[in-house]
């Protein structure tokens, strides 16, 4: 072992993260290299301080976050059923504007599958609340958003 | 004689589950909307959380409030979690995700457009019943711990301050475990590099902390 790898080995040793192997290793290496012998006093002490500075206890400030956060999905919950009754108009208005193009589309000569995607327009936006919006910033999944898509864009 | 001691089981309290209803059971209710069962994932784990995100941001309230987003994301995400792996390590990666990219914008905004963030700027807390001694030591330990680049000191943090085992680290921060050995490594050399150098301890000849990048073993 060189000196390069023992500082390495050094570093792991006194948080007592090396394999019994490695450590037998190490101190093989540190019976006789004076230098290293310095560097592992130095390492030890380092590694005292940090040990030393953790013993402040942490205590949070509110027994538990549960209460408020229960409250904010709950608040969540409350917005989505009007999500739904939105949702609900969407689809309507979606199916309205299918069955429109499917009438017009009889009365013309084009084919009925060349029309439906005006109808996906007023879709999907309407069911999200604004909380939603600035709450999911993640692409977490979203349960309502995209089932009034679907009966004009299953037409094709 | 110099010893060397070997490696101990870890003391862990964080990632192992608690006796009753499997996290995995939890879960599987949560996401079928059962919230009661979310809240005893909250009950188990907001603490150990919160203890964790406070050693990155010093400041109670800041801490709470990540922890409560931390809960919040992990929920929407729920249809996600890979139910074969464990709980504990993917919520608290997130949370250390969420807690180091609030630090990022922290320090990317600067002082100046405080009122953009709807986080409020908080001072560290003050560590009231500690003895001038210990206060004094955290805060220069704090000091050199700033100093270490963000990779290393997040394991050091975890490792050496919460006493995360090298694999939990591993599982949190999703990288091979050898790169978290590294890491700590890293970090445990910078910390006594820094820290010689601002308490005037005489460095051995051969001892810099290392500049090449690290290798993905
Ligand atoms: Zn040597």
């Amino acid at each position: 072992m060189n000196c390069k790898t023992a500082q390495r080995q050094m570093a792991l040793a006194v948080g007592e993260d090396l394999s019994p192997v490695e450590s037998q290793e190490l101190q093989g290496h540190l019976q006789g290299c004076s230098n290293c012998q310095q560097t592992w006093e130095q390492q030890r002490r380092g590694f005292a301080m940090l040990q030393r500075s953790r013993t402040q206890e942490i205590h949070p400030k509110s027994d538990s976050v549960w209460p408020v956060l229960a409250n904010r999905l709950r608040e969540r919950e409350v917005e989505s059923p009007r999500g739904e009754f939105n949702g609900w108009f969407a689809a309507l208005a979606v199916t309205a504007a299918c069955v429109l193009v499917f009438v017009f589309s009889q009365e013309s000569s084009f084919p009925v599958a060349s029309q439906p995607r005006t109808g996906s327009v007023t879709g999907g936006t309407m069911v999200i609340s604004p909380a939603d919006l600035r709450e999911r910033t993640s692409s977490g999944p979203q349960k309502e958003e995209v089932r009034p898509n679907r009966p004009c864009n299953s037409a094709p | 004689m110099m010893t060397i001691l070997e490696p101990q089981s870890q003391i862990d309290e964080s990632l192992h589950e608690p006796s009753g209803s499997s996290d995995a059971r939890l879960v599987e209710a949560a996401r079928h909307g059962d919230q009661a069962a979310y809240g005893e994932l909250v009950l188990r784990y907001e603490q150990r959380l919160t203890r964790v995100i406070y050693r990155f941001v010093h400041n109670m309230e800041t801490a709470e409030d990540l922890t409560q987003e931390t809960f919040l994301k992990v929920y929407d995400r729920l249809g996600q979690f890979d139910s074969s792996r464990r709980f504990g390590p993917w919520l608290f990666r997130i949370g250390v995700n969420l807690t180091l990219d609030y630090l990022r914008r922290k320090k990317r905004r600067g002082r100046w457009s405080l009122f953009t963030d709807r986080w409020k700027e908080r001072a560290p807390d003050p560590p009231v019943a500690d003895p001038r001694k210990a206060l004094d030591l955290q805060q220069e330990v704090q000091k050199v711990l700033q100093m270490i680049p963000e990779n290393y000191r997040t394991v050091l943090t975890l490792r050496d301050l919460e006493n995360f085992s090298t694999s939990e680290i591993a599982a949190v921060l999703h990288r091979k475990e050898a790169t978290i050995r590294w890491r700590l490594a890293e970090a445990r050399h910078r910390f006594q590099y820094y820290w010689g150098k601002r308490h005037g301890t005489v460095l051995p000849e051969n001892f810099t902390p290392s500049e090449s990048a690290e290798s993905e073993k």
